[in-house]
């Protein structure tokens, strides 16, 4: 607690002025100690609803590859792996 | 017998057109991402909100997660973003009237205590969320990663996209602030 009240004193004003400090330790204690908080069943239903929009969603804007001309990147010039010389 | 895929493969499978994979991963975490959410909001509601976004953005972004962090901290930031992004908003329009059960006791997810150590984990739940909502949303999210989730300086200074030193300094503002609020805790050890 020494080193609170040394804060404390040399920062008038300050929320640790003119308390008997619990330590920065036992804060800590306390915030570990507390437990995680389950997520309310109404939230995760929306949660669930929200994600299966969203599946839905990504359904209706994939673009699907155009299987029926698998070769048209490979034979276009644009897609060749010919050296450029600029010179 | 099957192992259960880590989150980096649902994340991947998510990715690659699995449509139950982000689901299963959003299911798996959501009492900590919820947790995180309840304490860096003020209201149930709003947290529900942060969340909500929150999801719908890793859901969107996920082939931007790059693995070099595991895929709890890049969702928990998303989360802390989301809240930071409510709150911004919330600061910019007219306060509205709590809602009645803004109060109401927290449901936590371990279930194994005793009635008797729930009562008490339960009520101190509650003070340190009371107490956590007194601070600034900087020194709260600052807190609420280091101390309840168990990140380092470092990991949390990522999350929270700012340097661990700054990180480091609003825990201390953080504690201080609550060494005073909580201070009762102490009388009852």
């Amino acid at each position: 607690m020494g080193t609170d009240d040394a804060v404390a004193a040399s920062n008038p004003g300050s929320p640790t002025e003119g308390a008997s400090m619990i330590s920065e330790e036992d804060v800590s204690r306390y915030l570990q100690a507390a437990p995680t908080v389950a997520c309310p069943d109404d939230v995760l239903s929306r949660l669930r609803a929200t994600i299966a929009g969203e599946v839905e969603f990504r359904h209706a804007s994939r673009v699907e590859p155009d299987v029926d001309t698998p070769e048209l990147k490979t034979r276009s010039p644009l897609w060749a792996d010919d050296r450029v010389n600029d010179c | 017998m099957t192992s259960e895929p880590t989150d980096a493969q649902l994340l991947a499978a998510h990715v690659a057109g699995d449509d139950r994979a982000f689901n299963t991963l959003m299911e798996r975490h959501a009492d900590r991402l919820w947790s995180i959410a309840i304490r860096v909001m003020n209201r149930p509601d709003d947290a529900a909100d942060a969340l909500q976004d929150a999801m719908i953005s890793a859901f969107r972004r996920a082939a931007d997660f790059r693995g070099d962090a595991a895929v709890t901290t890049w969702l928990h930031r998303i989360v802390v973003n989301a809240c930071f992004d409510r709150l911004r908003r919330i600061a910019a329009r007219p306060s509205d009237p709590l809602p009645e059960d803004a109060d109401r006791s927290l449901s936590f997810a371990s279930t194994r205590d005793d009635p008797e150590t729930a009562a008490v984990r339960s009520s101190l739940a509650d003070e340190v969320t009371a107490a956590l909502h007194q601070l600034g949303a900087d020194q709260r999210a600052a807190l609420v990663l280091v101390d309840l989730e168990g990140y380092s300086m470092e990991q949390a200074a990522r999350i929270l996209g700012c340097a661990p030193g700054t990180v480091k300094s609003r825990c201390s503002r953080g504690r201080a602030k609550l060494a005073v609020l909580l201070q009762h805790l102490k009388e009852v050890d």
